[in-house]
């Protein structure tokens, strides 16, 4: 849980069972609780702590717009890649050896490197790296 | 450029997106569970500062293709998208093989 706002904060000290925590000047406002960040962290800890159900938080602090979310473990996803938005692992087969590699997290409209290339050889590119520096003189002494 | 917290169409779209969630669905927070039994937040708006990092770094790389072809086009960096793959970068390099070396993800801390 990360409420910050007064919108957010209220319903969860309703929520934990400590609503004299609105008024409580150590926790009255973003201000507040920021000078407090120590307390405030263990209050939602300790609040935390009393197991509830998910659709329990969700309607004790209203909307589903509040700032919760579930902590997940590196496990979780390595285990269960195939459900992640982010990261569906693409089979790919080297010259050698097969593995597999994570989708890019960022999309680019005009599309990104699909055929895989090796490693440049030491060299391999500097004609066209000059060329592209401008030095075409030097570009074409080295061919 | 778009920097959502979720990519667009994920499972997670529609929550909203601050640091500490992203951290902590990302499994950030989880990795300190592993080392000392309770996940905690890294101190600091590490999701906010590295998503932002990435951001411009895609910028750049739009950019160069512009000057390459003479076209723009749109950015998606998703914040948690980012973070999850931070994360895993290293924990889950030796399940990317066929077939995967599971144990050793645990060393990666």
């Amino acid at each position: 849980m990360a409420p910050n706002t007064n919108a957010h904060a209220f319903p969860f000290f309703d929520a934990i069972g400590r609503p004299e925590l609105k008024t409580d000047p150590r926790f009255d406002s973003p201000g507040s609780r920021t000078a407090n960040s120590g307390l405030y962290f263990e209050v939602r800890k300790q609040g935390l702590r009393r197991r509830r159900r998910r659709s329990g938080w969700k309607s004790s602090t209203g909307s589903t717009s509040r700032p919760r979310a579930t902590t997940r473990s590196t496990t979780f996803w390595m285990t269960r890649i195939s459900t992640m938005s982010a990261s569906s692992l693409r089979r790919i087969i080297p010259a050698k050896a097969r593995s597999g590699r994570t989708r890019p997290a960022n999309t680019f409209s005009g599309g990104g490197r699909e055929k895989l290339t090796h490693a440049p050889k030491l060299g391999e590119h500097t004609s066209e790296v000059l060329a592209e520096a401008g030095s075409i003189r030097r570009a074409r002494s080295r061919r | 450029m778009l920097d959502p917290g979720v990519r667009r169409g994920g499972r997670y779209y529609n929550r909203p997106a601050y640091d500490p969630i992203v951290q902590s669905l990302s499994g950030v927070a989880g990795t300190f569970e592993r080392a000392t039994g309770e996940p905690r937040f890294v101190p600091m708006v590490m999701s906010d500062h590295t998503s932002g990092l990435i951001a411009a770094q895609a910028i750049g790389f739009a950019l160069y293709r512009r000057e390459k072809t003479g076209k723009g086009e749109a950015i998606d960096v998703p914040m948690l998208e980012n973070m999850a793959s931070f994360v895993t970068s290293e924990h889950l390099g030796a399940m990317t093989f066929d077939p995967p070396v599971v144990r050793a993800a645990t060393t990666a801390c």
